[in-house]
């Protein structure tokens, strides 16, 4: 990928010559309005404009029309852009028009430029001619997968996250739960037994339960097994294949706690590895139960492993256990049309037949599902003499908790009541009363719904937050009118702030902020970086979102630590490839301090550095493209895409950096390049797979750079340090971050919520010393207070 | 076979229903529904089981040949006489791991052995699943490998009671080497699953028009310029709409409605008679539709402790069946809960002598062949020897309407002439050292 303002084109493109021929050249009208001006007839400042207009209109319109919004023959990219204007001004003087680039300087490049910023290329003049408005949007593909799994949990058990992980193991000197066979009952990092170390060694425990031995048995031949029960809190979304290695027998539930995932009670071949496949989403608390047997045959060995989505197989993490399970959810897994992203975050702003049939396809899966579990979700029994009647209440409740409404009579009875009118097996009667509530625009439009206030304020709280409907906490403050009292609103966001669900909604946005897909199939120059592999690309990722987390989730939660802090959440593996510094006996991930000088928070984190870099070599642009557009905010056209990064035979003494500069080196490359390049060049000491360098090819690693504002300012940086400090303290940085947090949480754009809201929640951000979390809320309240 | 071929290939091309539905186009399973008119004969295979061994007296005949007697167990059968094969001698000779429970459910039909594994009953080694494929999953595999004998399913796997549990003594049906394959006793999962597409059709058809209402009266509270959005929304499911009733109306209907299927009846010890009659029900009805040619229909398991409290029985089924020969009441128990599994049968055999083989005059049963079997031969002394082996039906050249005694013939043999007599020309089934005599002659 490779950058320039393509605006100015490329000669001997087939319709150049029809554009050869304008009507004036610039110094004709210059004359006239000259003369004009010289006879007293126009102020200067009209004169400008006009003149501006004028030169505009004759010479530039014909290929970038006349707002413009640019031209499909010649050049179809709309004008519109963040360099200031006297950039801009500049930009013309050097390269407009692109025959005769001499045609148009000093003022009249000027005139021109000043017309142009002020008409239409600035961002003000962009909202002016576009204001941006709320636009209706219907739930987008994960809004909809987590909505259903809400509103089916809001009829069950809530799992309970505490800060506590593990699960729980009950282990016996039996075959089956006999209570006084227990050996032990415990709390598990993780399933791995009788494989390595034992953190539970059976064998000693039998001689201290004294269980008497039958005449010529040994002491297990009465079976040994083991049930672990708790929940699993996923932290991606997708399709898990959950694997047990072991050739005892076993059931593992998840989910769903009546019918096993995977069902080994008889053991029957040598087979040690039994896998399924279960779509999770991240941030919700599944019920996982596994009970093991070893008879007669000890030695009992067992282990749970999981492959989420993105991720190697491994032993599922302690992090992944809760102490409690949750109620069975409905998963809705069949496959949607992505939705639109053309602006940077997901919207619900299209439907598509694509779309129509995996809602209805979606909404046939879960009415099925409700069907088969009716009696337990109505709480009633299928011979209970009023189950009718609550199965009935069941749908009602059904339909209004995911309208977040409730019924009028009317429409009681074209959602619920029409459908037990006719002769009908009760399970029909559900499966229609869940289509038709599914299928509502009212579900699937949260903005169509006229609530009351309470009811409002819990439906937009879930959505920002959480992507969701509301839990049964919400539902139930909103029905005691207690949500609109703002002691309550505050802490009930306050408590959904911090809530799994929001956790991993916070995680969305940081992939997409920090495009963190950029390095998750990273494969590099085997030679060149022994070592580096598929697992170690996972446990940087890990690492980068531990980093994060760690951020967020602390006490002050300081947006500028993501730039500053000076350490670095690593595990073995990694310590070991980066050189870092090991810590005795720690297994898993755990904070290590770096030398400032050396590394600066997410900027120089190896998978970012990874992900924006080369097979081989780093990517000065790649990381200046994205230091300015996702942590800067600018705005930068497209690149070209017939140009290939000049390879290192090219000049086999040069440098990175050197080639870089040379390629880019020409007037027409540097409108862009002069932003990208000063950018990526800070971060030349970081190979492609961000290890630190201080040189390459023998030669000394220059990062001193100059980085120029869009208000003209020039910064000298001299490193990531510098960097970081710059991003960490800059205001556009800062209003960069809150801006598409901001979109990407309320799935619109901050402008279409009125002029200076952006001011406004910068202004408490810097007040409240750049906690996230209180952004968050922040954010949160403005979706949810609009009017 | 080929005009199903042709309306498949049609739909296809109108992109009738493919095509609109994307998502849901797994629903093509309805083109299997029209009867096949060139397969006017087709042949069907019922086996039936029940569990802990059969009384001796009562059900075994004294006298061989056409007038065997049938007054006691066997009354509910006299009428089916002409078509009714009964044969002594069976002998299920699998040995090896698990006990006689585990061996005479899990080897039955399948005629291999057990793989070693964890599962233990009574004092014999430990088993695990068997190392074959049974006879009704095999004679499926050739069914549904040509064209004209083709159906949605094949094979459907009823149970009346089965626990819900999986281990050797509750699998009858094998798909192959430690493949169990799991009956259903819930009528309504089986409903769902013969005919649970063509149902949510019908449920989303019913709702469509009121979410195009919806769908309207939502334009009137927008702004204008998000008019385009719902518009085409609205259009999607007008569209799916359209679509839905053009294909309803477009598609071979099924031959005889769906049964209607009685409402809540709960899976209980007591409801046992009314789930076997609607399972029944199920089963001729699936065969009346065609949705498959073979069906097995399993009571409980072995060694299934069924308390048939309406034949004023109230202890466990098997633990009746340990009692000695001598203790008349048990016995007499004994003989009424077989004839009552007798009954079963016998109301199976009328259902499908009423019932019309799809597009023809003929009666079902003509063309089918129902076999009555257990996993044992005599309950108290857990003898896998002289099963019991009651066919009903046409009989696919067997000369029925008669008992005949064998001299201990393996299983396999007979489900090796079963084969043969569906037009399966197999060499051997199950353990090949038991079927090197070939098929049973009947």
């Amino acid at each position: 990928m490779f950058w320039s303002l393509r605006c100015f084109g490329q000669l001997g493109k087939p319709d150049h010559a029809m554009r050869l021929s304008p009507p004036f050249c610039c110094s004709d009208i210059i004359l006239s309005i000259v003369l004009l001006c010289a006879i007293g007839l126009c102020s200067d400042a009209f004169a400008i404009q006009d003149i501006g207009k004028n030169i505009y209109t004759a010479q530039c319109a014909s290929c970038h029309g006349q707002a413009g919004e640019g031209h499909p023959d010649h050049f179809a990219d709309p004008l519109y852009g963040d360099l200031s204007l006297d950039q801009l001004r500049q930009l013309i003087v050097d390269t407009m028009p692109e025959e005769d680039p001499e045609q148009c300087v000093g003022d009249e490049a000027a005139a021109v430029a000043k017309y142009v910023f002020e008409s239409f290329y600035s961002r003000d003049a962009q909202k002016k001619l576009n204001a941006a408005r709320i636009e209706l949007s219907r739930l987008t593909v994960p809004q909809y997968r987590r909505s259903v799994a809400e509103l089916i949990g809001s009829f069950g058990r809530d799992g309970m996250v505490r800060e506590e992980r593990g699960i729980e193991g009950d282990y016996f000197a039996a075959r089956r739960k006999t209570a006084n066979r227990r050996l032990a009952k415990q709390i598990d990092e993780t399933i791995d037994f009788g494989t390595g170390v034992p953190h539970f060694d059976p064998t000693g425990k039998y001689e201290a339960l004294n269980i008497k031995k039958k005449k010529g048995e040994n002491k297990m031949n009465d079976g040994f097994s083991v049930y672990w029960d708790g929940g699993l809190i996923p932290s991606e979304s997708g399709n898990h294949q959950v694997v047990v290695q072991s050739k005892n027998g076993f059931r593992l539930w998840v989910n769903d706690a009546e019918s096993a995932l995977i069902d080994r009670q008889v053991r029957s071949d040598e087979v040690l590895d039994h896998s399924a496949t279960i779509y999770l989403l991240a941030g919700r608390v599944y019920t996982l139960k596994l009970e093991m047997f070893a008879y007669p045959d000890p030695p009992a060995k067992i282990r749970l492993l999981w492959k989420p989505p993105g991720k190697p197989l491994g032993l599922i993490p302690p992090t992944a256990f809760v102490r409690h399970g949750a109620s069975e959810v409905a998963v809705v897994s069949n496959d949607f049309p992505a939705d639109d992203a053309s602006f940077g975050y997901e919207r619900g702003v299209d439907v598509s037949r694509q779309w129509d049939s995996a809602a209805t396809a979606a909404a046939i899966d879960v009415a099925n599902w409700v069907a088969k579990r009716v009696w337990r979700l109505a709480r009633t029994r299928a011979t209970d003499t009023d189950a009718t009647e609550r199965v009935r209440q069941f749908c009602r409740q059904f339909t209004e908790r995911a309208f977040v409404t409730s019924l009028s009579n009317e429409d009681l009875h074209f959602y619920v009541g029409q459908h037990f009118e006719k002769e009908l097996p009760i399970e029909d009667q559900v499966k229609r009363v869940v289509i038709m509530t599914l299928k509502s625009p009212r579900f699937l439009y949260p903005a169509l719904e006229k609530r009351n206030k309470d009811d409002e304020l819990a439906r937009r709280m879930a959505l920002a937050l959480w992507d969701s409907l509301p839990d049964r906490r919400l539902y139930d403050l909103a029905d005691r009118k207690k949500l609109s009292k703002p002691a309550v609103l505050a802490s009930e966001l306050k408590r959904m702030v911090r809530d799994p669900r929001s956790k991993q909604k916070l995680h969305s946005f940081f992939s997409y902020w920090l495009k963190t897909d950029k390095a998750s199939n990273a494969t590099k120059d085997k030679q060149a970086f022994p070592g580096f592999d598929e697992a170690l690309v996972a446990d940087l990722k890990e690492s980068l979102f531990l980093y994060l987390d760690g951020v967020v989730w602390s006490e002050t939660s300081d947006f500028r630590d993501l730039f500053l802090a000076d350490y670095l959440v690593v595990n073995r593996r990694i310590a070991d490839f980066y050189e870092l510094g090991q810590e005795e006996g720690e297994e898993g991930f755990y904070k290590i301090r770096i030398d400032s000088e050396q590394r600066a928070g997410i900027l120089t984190h190896p998978y970012l550095m990874t992900g924006f870099a080369y097979h081989k070599d780093s990517s000065p642009i790649h990381r200046g493209v994205f230091v300015a557009k996702s942590l800067l905010g600018r705005r930068l056209r497209q690149p070209p895409d017939d140009v290939k990064p000049l390879s290192e035979e090219f000049n086999p003494k040069m440098t990175t950096r050197e080639r870089v500069a040379h390629q880019t080196r020409e007037t027409a490359c540097m409108n862009c390049h002069s932003v990208i390049n000063p950018l990526g060049f800070s971060l030349e000491n970081y190979d492609a797979v961000g290890r630190f360098r201080t040189e390459e090819k023998k030669k000394p690693i220059d990062v001193s750079s100059v980085y120029n504002t869009p208000d003209g300012e020039k910064v000298e940086l001299n490193g990531a340090r510098d960097l970081a400090e710059f991003l960490a303290n800059n205001k556009t940085a800062q209003r960069s971050f809150i801006q598409q947090l901001f979109n990407h949480y309320a799935k619109q754009s901050l402008d279409a919520y009125g002029d200076g809201q952006l001011d406004k929640i910068h202004q408490r951000f810097v007040e409240n010393e750049f906690n996230i979390q209180k952004l968050l809320v922040d954010i949160s309240l403005m979706f949810i207070e609009h009017e | 076979m080929k005009n199903r071929i042709i309306r498949r290939d049609f739909l296809k091309t109108t992109g009738a229903v493919a095509l609109a539905f994307p998502g849901l186009s797994n629903w093509a399973g309805l083109n299997w529904l029209a009867p096949d008119r060139s397969d006017q004969a087709p042949k069907r295979l019922v086996i039936m089981f029940s569990p802990n061994g059969m009384v001796r007296d009562g059900f075994w005949p004294k006298t061989e040949g056409p007038d065997f007697e049938m007054d006691s167990v066997l009354k509910p059968l006299e009428s089916f006489r002409d078509k009714t094969l009964l044969v002594h001698g069976v002998c299920n000779q699998i040995r090896g791991d698990g006990d006689n429970h585990m061996r005479g459910m899990s080897c039955l039909l399948t005629g291999n052995e057990l793989f070693k594994g964890n599962i233990q009953g009574g004092s014999d080694r430990p088993a695990g699943w068997a190392k074959g494929i049974s006879i009704d999953q095999e004679i499926k595999q050739h069914l549904q490998s040509v064209d004209a004998s083709r159906t949605r399913f094949g094979t459907l796997e009823y149970g009346v009671r089965v626990p819900d549990k999986a281990d050797p003594w509750t699998r009858m049906c094998y798909a192959g080497p430690n493949q169990p394959v799991a009956p259903i006793s819930n009528p309504y999962r089986m409903f769902e699953k013969m005919y649970g597409k063509m149902k949510d059709r019908e449920n989303l058809l019913s709702v469509l028009g009121d979410v195009q209402k919806e769908i309207e009266r939502s334009k009137t509270a927008v702004d204008v310029r998000d008019l385009k959005l719902l518009d085409s929304h609205g259009r999607f499911v007008e569209q799916m709409d359209d679509d839905l009733k053009t294909s309803a109306s477009d598609r071979m209907d099924y031959h005889v409605a769906p049964l209607r299927l009685p409402a809540n009846v709960v899976d209980t010890n007591d409801n046992m008679p009314e789930l076997a009659k609607i399972q029944i029900d199920l089963l001729v009805n699936g065969f009346a539709n065609d949705l498959n040619r073979i069906a097995t229909l399993q009571f409980t398991q072995s060694v299934g402790g069924a308390r048939m409290r309406w034949l004023d029985v109230d202890q466990g089924h098997h633990s009746l069946s340990h009692d000695p020969d001598n203790k008349e009441d048990s016995q007499d128990k004994l003989r009424r809960i077989n004839t009552w599994y007798c009954e079963q049968m016998a109301y199976l055999c009328k259902r499908l002598e009423a019932t019309k083989e799809p597009g023809t005059d003929r009666s079902m049963l003509d063309n089918t062949l129902v076999v009555w079997t257990n996993e044992l031969g005599h309950g108290n002394s857990h003898t896998l020897d002289n099963l019991p082996m009651l066919m009903v039906g046409g009989g696919f050249g067997f000369e029925m309407g008669r008992f005949t005694k064998v001299e201990r013939v393996s299983t396999t043999r007979l489900w090796l002439a079963i084969a043969h007599a569906m037009g399966h020309r197999l060499d051997s089934f199950g353990l090949a050292d038991l079927c090197k005599e070939g098929p049973i002659k009947l």
